[in-house]
Order: C-alpha cells, then structure tokens, then sequence
C-alpha cells in the first residue's frame, strides 16, 4: 500500500509522481524465487539444446528391405507359362502348377501386389499392368485366408489419374483389396546395398507387408531395351530416382538385388511392342494372351524378352543379374511348364 | 404495416440461410473442381451468374458466350427486387459480412457513425467506369476487382493450400502457386478491413456491387420507411450493412438488402416491399458525374498505354505457354477473368499466375511453369471449367489428335546440350525419351560412340527432339534429372493457337 | 407467408438442380481409349493342323515393312496398309527344324483395300473357297476376310498343308465379318461369282472401282455391279449418260415405286439399267427384258433400305 499522495497531473509532469514503491519481504523473496526461476530455465534450455551443429536433425533410421522370396519345393516347376482368354483361370492354373497358392501365402500374412501403373493410360494401351491380371492375383490369393491384401505404385504421372484410368484402381476394389497412394511423407530411408543404390527413400508399403507379389508388364524400353520383372522395382522407390537412368543396367540389377519377391505374375496378355514405357496408340500394342508365373525373376524377363524379339544374351542387366545369382537367362535350362487352359 | 416479428419465416433469418446454403454451395463447386471429383458439375457456377463476367464478355467479345446467360437469373430479379444478390447470394460479400460481425465490435451509439453513408462509397462506380470503358475498347481488366473472381482466387491460390499445409486434408500433394503470398495478402487486408469499416469492399470497392446498384435504381421493392411511424431513434443503423441510410431517404443502390434494419426498427417503421402511401422518399444514384466522366476519359487514355506497353498480346513470349484450348493471345487477354479455376482443377499443379511475365495486362493469368508440373497428355480440365472461353472445353480425342487432324500443340522443347548430361557430360541418361507421351515420341535417340576422359569408348544414346512431333506439353522438362534449370525446356513458340508463334514450315 | 415459404424452397431446388447437372457428362470429356486397333497376332495361333508356330509373330508397320517385303512395300503402303504380323510354322516336335508353311496377315485397313491387293496379286490363280474369297497357287495360297489380306507361302513339305492352313486361319479370325458391305447390296440368291473390277468396267474410264456378282436364275446368266464413286453417285450417273448419249446409245428413264433409273442400250454389253441407292450406283445388264431389270433393281434397294 502507499501512502496517498495528492492526484497529481500525471500526463503532463511525469516527473512530479511523489508515488513510492513500498517493498515488503514477501514481494522481494517473491522476485527473487522468479528471477532464479528463470534462471534456472534459461539455463536448462541452453544446456539441453547445446549442439556443435547449427540445424537439429533427428537421427534417421536406415531400414532394410526384408526378403520375401518362399521356396515352394524341387519338385514343382519354378516357372509357369499359360496361354489362354480367361485371366481368372490362367493365373489360378499357372498358381497350381508352381505348387498351389498355400505355398507361398500362409493365413494372416499381409500382402502387397506390386502391379506396374505409372502412366495414365487406359488398359489397351498396355502402358499398365492389365487390371484383369490384377484382379485375378487378387482373387486367387483370397482362398489362402491373408490378413489384408494392398495394391501399390509410385508413380510417375499423377496417381490418382494412373489408378483410375489405368483400371486398377477400380479393378483391385471390387476384387476385395486395397489401394495405397502413397504421399510425400511415406517413404522412408533404405538401405538397398546395391553397388549403385544404397540408401534410397522407399514406399513405406514394403515394410508393412508379409509377402510381396511382382505383377509387371511387359513392355518395350528404349534405354534398357525392354522393361519387364526386375525393373518394376523402380516403383518402389521416391526420392530423385529420374537419375537411375545415369547407369539404368546396374541399377535394374541392384534393385532386382534388393526386393526379391514372393512370387512375380508377369503379364503378357497385351505387350507394348514399340515406344515404351508408355506407348499411346494402340497399334504399339500386340496380343499375346499370355501370362507367366515364377519365383525366378530372370527367367521370367528372358522369356518375356522373346516376345519383344530381344535376345537375353544382348541385355546387360540381364547378364549382371544372372552373375550376381538372381537367376538364369536361359530359361528353357529351368523346370517349367507351358501350357493352354 | 402489420408488425414483422423476427422468427423463422422473417427475411433475415431466410437471408441467413440463403447465405449460408449458397457459401457452402461455392465451397462444394470449388471442391468439384478436381478430376475425381469434376464429373459433369458446373464448378464455375458462380462465375457464369455473375452480372460483371457477363457485361465484361459482352463488351470485349460481342458474345455471351455459352452459360454466362445464367446472369440473367440475378439481373432481372435485381431489376425488380435490389441488390438482394449482394447479402444473400455472393460468398465474398457474405463472407465479409461474417468477418464484420466477428471483428467489429462498436457499441450501440458507434453503430450510427459507422453504419452512415459516407462519400467516399463512391468510388466503386469510379471503379467501375475505367473497368466498363477499358472492357469497350477490349482490354478486359475485370477480374482484378471482380467479387466473385477475387474470392475464386483468393481461396484456390492462398487459402486452400495455406489450409492444407497445416491440415493436410485436401490435396494429395500440397500445390505451390507463384506469388501466393501476396493474393494472401491482399484477401486478408480486404477481410481484416473490414473491422474499421464494415463491409468495406462491398461499399466502397466493388464494381459488382455498383452495377448492380445502378440497376436497382429502378427496382419497385426496396425498404420503405413509415414516415409516421419512424420516431428517429436511428436504431436501424445498428444492422445496416450496406450503409445506406435507412433512417432518411435510403440510398437503394447502397442497400444490401440484409433486412437487419426491418427487424432493429422498434416501431416496426420500415418493411421491404411496393410503396405504400407513407413510405418515405429514395435518393438517386450518388456518383459526381464530373468525377465519371474524368474516370472515363483517364481510362481512354489508359487504354492504349496499356497496349503500347510490351506484353504477351502483341508479342511472342516464350515464357507464355497457355493451357491446352486457349484462345489466341489477344482474344485471351479479352476473355480471361483470372478466377483461377483453371490452377484449381489442373491436376499436376502446372499452371500458375503469372505475374509480369505476359506483360501489364496478363497477371494472374494461366501460364504453364514445367518446373512444377506438366500438362498431363489425357487431360482437358482446364477447358470445361473455364467459364468466359478463355480456354475452350475440347474433347480429350481432340487434344491428343488422330492421324486425320493434329493433335494440340502448346509449344515446343529445346535441348541445351550444353546442360544435358548425355549431350554434355558423356553421361547416359534419356529420362525424356521414356516419359514422351506421343506415339511416335516426339524425342528420339542416336546411339553414338564416344571417348571417355581416360579415352576408353563407350556407346551412349543422346537425344534429339522432333519439332514435328513434339507437343509441347512439358513432362520432359519436369522429370529431367537437371533440377535446377533442366536441361530441355519448353518455349511457347510452334502452339497451334497461333498463327504467327511458329517456326517450323508446315502446311 | 406463402412466398417466404417459397424462398425456402427454392433452396433444395436449386441443390438437386446443381447435383443433376453434375451427374449428366459425356465420358469423352475424360476418356478416350484411342483407335481401334486388331489384334493381328491373335490371328496366327501356337499350333495350327500339325504345324507349331516358331516363336512369335512379328509385326510390321508402315516404317518397317520394307524389311519384310522389300521394295513392294510402296505398293502396299499405297493402297491403305496399317500392319501386319507374320510367322513361320514347323512340323510339331521338330524343335530345330526349319518352317514348312510362311502366313503373312495384312491390315489393309479398309475391305476394299484388301479386295484390290488381292486382284492384283492373285491375279494369275486359281479361285479357293476360304475367308471371303480366295485363290491359290501350287506353292501359295492368299484370301481375305474383312479388312485383311492373308498370304501363305509353302516350302518343301508344306505344299499340301496349305488348304488345311488357310482354313485354320480362317476359323482363327473370329468376329471378322468375312462380307465387303457393297457386295453385300447385291443380293445373294442365284450368285455364282464375284469379281473387282480396279477400271475401265466395261471399256468405261468412268466406271472404276466396280464390284460384280455373276447370277445364274433358272438358266439365264446376267451380272449386277456396284460402285461408290469419289465424286458422288449422281455425278457419275450423269457423266455415264451425257457419255452414252453423245455416242449414240438409246438412254431412257425409267421409274417404278420409289427407283428411279435409266435404261441404257449400250452397243458391245447389251441393255443394262443404272440407278442410285444413297453413295452407290447400282447397275444391271445382261438381262434382255427392261422390265427383269427394274425388278432386280428393286430387289437390291429393297436390301438398301433394310
């Protein structure tokens, strides 16, 4: 309390206040216990943020990408070529034969197919894995009782234009599985220990998956002569990977290296003969009516070869990847069946 | 005047919810314009009602061209009923309206000063006057201060992705839009305007607000004031939001037809309909005429200024890459509204306001920035939402071509071989070849021998771009792994709009 | 109160008007899944009558064609070529041994097209009853069905599996109309024979471009023709009578219902009457009364108007 002084004009003579600041303990223990309060504070803040580094950066965990590949058995052939109409019952039958869908899907696994949908074409234009094929994996695998079934791409022009007009969006739903689009924040950093590509952001997809099937397409490409199995795995990774082209051989080999799948479905129902990877009118595109079905990436991208008149043996990540023990270029060598239903 | 009580059937309750249903409508037909979403909804609904677009379209295009008839919905009944437009139907208006009663808080007595009518509303005839006489001579500035276009892009080029930066909810991928920041602004500055002075665009600014203020000149319901009844206690200035002076001779090109001032009166004074026997007299128009006709002279002179100075309507610019189906460049710097719809729907986020780039006359326009985006070789949203025809709707088989008719062409790519990695630095790459969307691709390839540094050969395909082929629609600029300046790049030279932005000799 | 309700109201009209226009849209707004293309492999199967095929069909288009045929590739490419999709067959089993049959399909892309590249390639050969029509030589046999000219080309043991082929090939090109729809105006009974005349039907420069069908009606022979000339059906008419006329020949209209034609006694071929029908001109000849004529006319407009 202070003592009352006369009201004093104080806008115009500041200086006349006659106002005292009357102190008592209480107040100035008061200022005191906040002042070294703050102290206190400042101080614990400064030690806690002291850094030799002038941006704080969380310590990022590097993932590895986990392997997927099941061995159905010697005695089951490790490739399957079906020619036929009827999507449904080619890859059921082409299942079959490679030893039966219970092989490689147990009850509960979380499933990823990775079919190729980076361009915004419609399915004739065979820029796409055919959403038929898409639909029919889905279906076949249903009976093995998985715990959910994902359908996934980066990619490269708008994604939401590519599922929806590629048909696969539409095609994987009404089959009973999902759909991720993946946005700027699912990736995450992987290791891929590749002797190019080493840590890369990767689709968050793959680690939240039990069994992955490869569901590609087979297509001309103007830089690695063709596109098949092993560099669908470009849809896995973000980041700047329109560098990939630099050394596209190693790189397709490196990633063969990284993600080895389940099972690969190779869809050779409609072939992009000519100005791949995305085509665009359909007299680029040929009828084969064919779908071939493998745990044996290499032979499957061979085979596939023949379709677009490319000789395996010309190929240089085709040699790298069967040096590398990925698999064999000379598929007729390996047990495997072809036939029509 | 049986007394009109305030409850559910009172015209300012409807009033709200008019206001209400048609903000949320504008926000609904925003969020159509989307391609999942587009269908066949008229997401520039509310551009093609609006009076401005129509009169505008009219004068630099001696067209109306398509929808904009729907004006006619809102300037026949604004002939006869006011400017009921400007408080129960436009989401710009409503939205300050909003804005006023959070921000301003006067007291009752204040009410009276602020509500009054004050000269300077008159400026937006003034507004009005250059943009009427500047559209006459065809050089269409209407959508820098149209409402409508102003909220449009207001909303779809700062609001939106600023919101979704921080929710994360509309988008897939957050869009970027050149010189967002300051539409931001400028939209924040008008709305935060409002707390000094309540509805301050719609009083003084908007040349919406006067037209339709002039044509309710004549209009035979209005607000009319019992001179018996009215006892001068001026409580009616309380809610009036257009400033027209309720409490004497109202001004019925400044009512906004809020009805706030019907339900404010405790003597139950004034009513909204025909004349009757006591109803108080209406003041005319308040514009100074001599002040008219100076604008309209200024804009005369301004005009040809305009076009005297360098700019993409009368010379070719390379960096003035228009959407697929856009008009010729003097008949789109005619018919473009800036509403930005167009940037709202492109779904790879390549179209931008420009700012200097086509010169004065073109900010805000559409151009294409391949650095972003590109445009996405099956897609022509862009057309269907346009509503003055700037860009013209095409069917999808159009744009693409059939080997009958050309496909559309929005420019042409050049190689700097000089930045190019096979071309320059020996270095394997074709990333443009792959995504080419053209069959045949427009870039093909020469596989070539060449000596490394330490004289080792290796074969190398390095690329070469068809002018013939090439539709210039940017894909090959935005995944070129040379980010910071790619190393092709798209000039507007060769587009099919344009009979003299060519180079190559064709039939 | 009746028009405050009605302001009311007018809300949710103007909502469901928004919602019906934005759900009425022409898909080719959005979509356009590009020209339709056959699907020329699916023409050549793995295994054909004993045969497999080796590897796949390679196709051709207009920039490699040369690589299959050499310099006939102008030919073809002139007469309206699109694609075409090629492959050998061997005996089955016989891995390393070399093709015995060669089949060549060709997307003419018009059924005219494949018509006149058969007259000028089949023009030595025997008729073969396969596809729409066929011919075939000792070592080869060529047909066409629809827009497609089909050539299977022997070797060594393959001579007597070439019937068997064509016809395999044939039954392979499933949903292909084997009909050329101006034939098809002429109606079949009594048909023995039909022919492409590329010009001068007749000894006429005008009259090119001629389909005929040969008829055989309780004895009496006569032929009908049909053509769709460039510069329009009644153009052509009134060329062909100014010409007839000027060189003397008897011409007369005549009428009947709805036909309207004209009689023409022409010197070397006989009477034959000419009437329109929409693009085509119609003809009959060989017929000696006017009145069979104009019957027969009416029979085919009758299959027009269909």
């Amino acid at each position: 309390m202070c003592k009352s002084d006369p009201p004093f004009n104080g806008e115009l003579m500041p200086s006349k206040s006659k106002n005292v600041e009357l102190y008592d303990r209480r107040k100035f223990l008061n200022r005191v216990a906040y002042a070294c309060a703050g102290a206190l504070g400042v101080s614990a803040i400064t030690y806690m943020a002291r850094s030799g580094e002038p941006v704080y950066r969380r310590p990022e965990k590097i993932l590895t990408i986990p392997k997927f590949s099941v061995d159905a058995g010697a005695v089951y052939p490790r490739m399957a070529i079906v020619h036929g109409k009827d999507a449904d019952r080619m890859v059921k039958a082409a299942l079959e034969k490679l030893g039966g869908v219970e092989k490689f899907i147990k009850p509960g696994d979380r499933v990823l197919i990775k079919p190729n949908v980076a361009w915004d074409r419609a399915p004739e234009q065979a820029a796409n894995t055919n959403p038929h094929v898409v639909a029919a994996i889905i279906k076949a695998i249903m009976p093995a009782r998985p715990a959910s079934v994902t359908v996934t791409d980066v990619s490269l022009n708008d994604p939401y234009r590519c599922f929806a007009r590629s048909g696969i969006e539409s095609a994987a739903k009404h089959a009973g599985a999902m759909v991720f689009i993946p946005g700027d924040g699912d990736f995450r950093t992987a290791d891929l220990k590749g002797e190019l590509l080493t840590q890369w952001p990767v689709t968050r997809a793959v680690f939240e998956a039990d069994k992955i099937i490869n569901a590609p397409v087979v297509k001309h490409h103007s830089l690695s002569g063709a596109t098949l199995s092993q560099k669908n795995w470009y849809g896995m990774l973000g980041g700047r990977r329109n560098q990939l082209h630099q050394d596209i051989h190693t790189s397709i080999a490196d990633l063969a290296q990284a993600f080895r799948p389940t099972l690969t479905v190779m869809d050779a129902t409609r072939v992009l003969m000519r100005n791949g990877p995305n085509g665009g009118s359909l007299s680029d595109v040929s009828v084969f009516d064919t779908i071939i079905a493998g745990t044996d990436e290499v032979a499957i991208d061979a085979y596939s070869m023949g379709l677009l008149g490319l000789d395996p043996a010309g190929q240089t990540f085709m040699q790298m990847a069967e040096k590398r023990g990925l698999g064999v270029t000379r598929w007729k060598d390996i047990h495997h069946a072809e036939f029509t239903v | 005047m049986k007394a009109d009580l305030n409850g559910p059937f009172s015209l300012k309750t409807i009033r709200r919810v008019w206001s209400v249903f048609f903000v949320a409508m504008f926000l609904f037909l925003l969020w159509t314009a989307d391609f999942r979403h587009l269908k066949g909804y008229e997401a520039s609904l509310f551009l093609k009602i609006d009076p401005l677009v129509y009169l505008s379209g009219l004068l630099t295009g001696w067209t109306v061209y398509k929808g904009l008839a729907l004006a006619l919905l809102i300037v026949i009944p604004t002939l006869f009923l006011g400017r009921f437009f400007c408080s129960w139907i436009c989401p710009y208006g409503i939205l300050h309206h909003w804005a006023g009663k959070i921000l301003l808080k006067r007291s009752a007595a204040e009410y009276h000063e602020e509500n009054a009518y004050r000269p300077i509303y008159r400026i937006k005839y003034y507004i009005l006057t250059a943009l009427i006489v500047l559209s006459a001579f065809g050089a269409s500035q209407i959508g820098l201060f149209d409402p409508i276009a102003t909220v449009s892009r207001a909303l779809i080029i700062s609001l939106f992705p600023a919101f979704d930066q921080l929710a994360g909810v509309i988008y897939r991928k957050q869009p970027v839009y050149l010189g967002g920041a300051l539409i931001g602004f400028l939209f924040i500055g008008f709305i935060l305007a409002n707390r000094y002075v309540n509805r301050f665009w719609c009083r003084t600014l908007c040349p919406l607000g006067a037209l339709l203020g002039i044509i309710s000149s004549v209009s035979i319901m209005r607000i009319r004031r019992d001179v018996d009844k009215c006892n001068d206690c001026f409580k009616c200035l309380k809610g009036c939001q257009g400033a027209c002076d309720p409490h004497t001779e109202l001004r019925a090109s400044e009512c906004l037809a809020c009805m706030n001032c019907i339900y404010d009166c405790p003597e139950a004074a004034l009513a909204y309909g025909l004349p009757g026997p006591r109803s108080s007299a209406h003041k005319p128009v308040d514009a100074n005429r001599r002040r008219i006709i100076e604008t309209a002279l200024a804009s005369l002179v301004l005009y040809p200024m305009l076009k005297s100075s360098l700019g993409s309507g009368n010379t070719a610019l390379a960096e003035v890459i228009r959407p697929p189906g856009s008009l010729p460049e003097p008949d789109f710097l005619r018919r473009c509204i800036k509403c930005s719809m167009c940037m709202k729907v492109c779904p790879t986020n390549v179209l931008q306001p420009a700012l200097l780039e086509a010169g004065v006359e073109g900010l805000w326009t559409p151009i294409l920035v391949n650095k972003i985006g590109y445009c996405e070789h099956h897609c022509t949203l862009c057309g269907h939402v346009c509503p003055t025809g700037a860009i013209m709707p095409m069917t999808v088989k159009d744009k693409v071509g059939t080997p009958e008719k050309k496909a559309v062409k929005l420019g042409t790519a050049f190689y700097d071989r000089g930045r190019c990695l096979p071309w320059a630095m020996n270095v394997e790459c074709i990333v443009c070849e792959e995504v080419c969307p053209t069959s045949p691709k427009a870039i093909w390839f020469e596989t070539k021998e060449i000596k490394n540094r330490d004289g080792s050969v290796k074969k190398l395909k390095i690329p070469y771009l068809d002018p013939k082929l090439c539709i210039g629609c940017g894909i090959c600029e935005n995944k070129c792994p040379v980010r910071d300046t790619a190393a092709i790049r798209v000039t507007s030279v060769g587009e099919t709009r344009s009979t003299t932005n060519r180079m190559i000799l064709e039939k | 109160m009746t028009a405050r309700l009605g302001l009311y109201l007018l809300l949710p009209v103007f909502a469901l008007a928004v919602y019906i226009h934005g759900h009425r849209y022409s898909p080719s707004l959005f979509e356009y899944k590009g020209q339709h293309a056959p699907a020329l492999a699916g023409f050549l199967p793995a295994s054909l009558d004993g045969l497999s095929r080796d590897g796949h069909p390679r196709v051709f288009t207009k920039d490699n064609l040369f690589e299959l045929v050499d310099g006939h590739a102008e030919f073809f490419i002139s007469a309206g070529f699109k694609q075409s999709a090629v492959a050998g067959y061997r005996v089955a089993g016989d891995e390393a041994g070399m093709p015995v049959i060669n089949i060549e399909v060709y997307d003419m892309g018009a059924p005219e097209n494949a018509f006149g590249v058969m007259a000028e390639e089949g023009a030595q050969a025997e008729a073969f009853d396969v596809g729409f029509m066929g011919v075939k030589t000792g070592e080869s046999a060529m047909f066409i069905k629809g827009p497609y000219y089909v050539k299977l080309t022997a070797f060594a043991k393959g001579a007597d599996k070439l019937s068997a082929c064509a016809r395999a090939v044939d039954k392979a090109m499933t949903g292909v109309a084997a009909t050329l729809p101006q034939l098809d105006r002429l109606p079949d009974k009594g048909s023995t024979g039909k022919n492409y005349i590329r010009k001068d039907y007749l000894g006429m420069d005008f009259f090119a471009g001629v389909f005929e069908k040969k008829y055989n009606r309780g004895g009496e022979e006569f032929s009908a023709f049909v053509m769709t000339p460039k510069e329009g059906a009644k153009t052509l008419v009134n060329k062909a009578l100014a010409f007839y006329k000027q060189s003397g020949a008897k011409t007369v209209a005549v009428e009947s219902g709805e036909m309207r034609g004209w009689d023409i006694a022409d010197k070397y071929e006989g009477s034959m009457t000419l009437t329109v029908a929409v693009h085509d001109v119609i003809g009959v000849k060989g017929l000696a009364d006017g009145n069979a004529r104009v019957a027969f006319l009416m029979e085919t407009l009758a299959i027009v108007q269909k």
